[in-house]
């Protein structure tokens, strides 16, 4: 019933990312805190958001361009380290979480594109019922787009949960034994990959700031 | 800046009722297609207007037909082009003649504008500098409430300036249709973006300086690995743009690092 609850949660917040609202709730410093709370650990989801954050800050989703699902797969990893952290082996868990997380943004990314071209399916339904003066079935067809995107992101949520819960504690319990210790270097490693990846920004801010020509179309 | 004068229309478009299409407006990339775009959540946006734009079916259906074609804009800002819109379709409703065209011709010359403004004072400087203000404030508080606290204030800084864009854009776009470019020319956002330019420095540098001394405090070996991580991710960003090579071949290089080395 948890994972009900947890992935109806994360497919909801993941409306946020580009369909509806786009107030930023779906980022990872606002939704790790609120699946932190649901799962009854709001301290670990206030710093697994602020891990997860940096890495897909440089992600632009500007025009056409898709990028890794960083939002969705941050939400699922925060969710799961939470789910496992009575195995003892915090770095072990994490480190396998976040491995697991680039593979989901990855998921996540083709969702998004098989999406937008069923959407092509749906204007192409919509364009016909506007020929036939049929206004109202824009609302639905919108709506139901929408409830696709929500059901898929609900059911890739509640799959990796699941599978990920019957599979890794057996792994972290086998990996942890051997290296939790040499594994302490996962976290700084974590946030040093994304202080490196939001380099871009801060070399055009800096500009910004120097004056120098920043204009990109 | 002059408002323009409209021919007398015996049904008048509403504050209340720009309203209702700013609440549409929050579902305008919904049937995001690589077809038309935006260009369906765009039309939603008009159903609170459609009656008073439209008086029979055949209206609407040409109504919807122009405006279901091709377009993109940043999606806050594409409020802009749904305040022109509405104007232009009021005149026409009253009768003014050749503004289908202009409609069309509006909407393609807005297309870019809107996109590179949007993108880049949004995408490139409130997000980032704000999320990262968030971070260092999850980073330096002490208690849960004054995490929260910050994180209240991190979603206030991003969605003031993006509540007040999306409504006030329809407003300026309803009230200026043929000058429109002049409220959406970069210099005007160039105070506010520069405010965020500082945040997103001062986060980034309070972030450094923060976590780098938490970490001292744990231990040498989590600054070495912290910083050597950034510049191997740094390099490898160099060589390849691909974000999952970059990322799991950082990370998977340092794991073998600690294993062989801590």
């Amino acid at each position: 019933m948890e994972l009900i609850f947890v992935s109806f949660l994360i497919s909801f917040l993941a409306l946020d990312i580009t369909i509806a609202f786009q107030v930023l709730i779906s980022s990872p410093i606002f939704s790790g805190p609120l699946i932190g709370w649901v799962l009854g650990d709001v301290t670990l989801g206030f710093e697994l958001g602020f891990l997860f954050q940096l890495l897909w800050l440089s992600k632009i989703p500007a025009g056409a361009y898709i990028v890794p699902e960083g939002n969705i797969a941050s939400m699922i990893a925060i969710a799961l380290v939470i789910l496992l952290k009575e195995s003892g082996f915090q770095n072990t868990s994490l480190l396998l979480v976040f491995i697991e997380a680039i593979f989901i943004s990855y998921l996540g990314a083709l969702l998004t594109l098989f999406y937008r071209k069923l959407n092509g399916k749906i204007f192409n339904l919509m364009m016909k019922e506007v020929e036939l003066i049929h206004f109202k079935i824009m609302l639905f067809l919108e709506i139901g787009s929408m409830l696709i995107y929500f059901s898929a992101v609900f059911i890739l949520t509640f799959i990796s949960l699941m599978i990920s819960l019957k599979f890794l504690p057996g792994l972290i319990q086998l990996l942890g034994a051997l290296f939790e210790n040499q594994f302490i270097i996962v976290k700084p490693v974590i946030l040093g990959i994304g202080l490196a990846s939001i380099y871009p920004i801060l070399r055009e801010a800096l500009q910004k700031v120097s004056g120098r020509k920043v204009e990109k179309s | 800046m002059k408002k323009v004068k409209v021919p007398e229309n015996p049904i008048k478009i509403t504050k209340w009722d720009l309203f209702k299409v700013f609440l549409n407006s929050f579902f305008m990339q919904a049937v995001w297609n690589f077809r038309s775009l935006i260009s369906v959540g765009f039309s939603i946006c008009f159903f609170p207007v459609l009656g008073k734009l439209c008086e029979t079916p055949e209206m609407k259906r040409d109504f919807f037909q122009r405006h279901l074609k091709f377009f993109n804009a940043h999606p806050y800002f594409a409020s802009f082009a749904l305040g022109v819109s509405i104007r232009l379709e009021e005149m026409r409703v009253a009768g003014e003649s050749g503004v289908t065209e202009t409609i069309d011709r509006l909407k393609t010359l807005l297309i870019s504008p809107l996109g590179a403004v949007g993108d880049r004072l949004f995408w490139a400087t409130i997000k980032p500098a704000v999320l990262i203000f968030g971070m260092v404030g999850i980073l330096v508080s002490s208690s849960v409430w004054m995490k929260f606290g910050f994180i209240v204030l991190s979603f206030l800084l991003y969605n003031i300036p993006h509540f007040y864009y999306r409504y006030e854009g329809i407003i300026e776009g309803y009230n200026h249709p043929h000058d429109i470019h002049r409220f959406i020319s970069q210099q005007r956002f160039e105070l506010l973006r520069k405010f965020y330019v500082f945040l997103l420095l001062f986060g980034i540098l309070a972030f450094i300086l923060c976590y780098s001394f938490t970490m001292i405090q744990s231990g040498l070996v989590y600054v070495i690995f912290f910083i050597l991580a950034t510049f191997y991710a740094l390099m490898f960003n160099r060589f390849s743009n691909n974000f999952y090579l970059v990322t799991l071949g950082t990370f998977l290089f340092f794991l073998l690092a600690s294993i062989l080395f801590l």
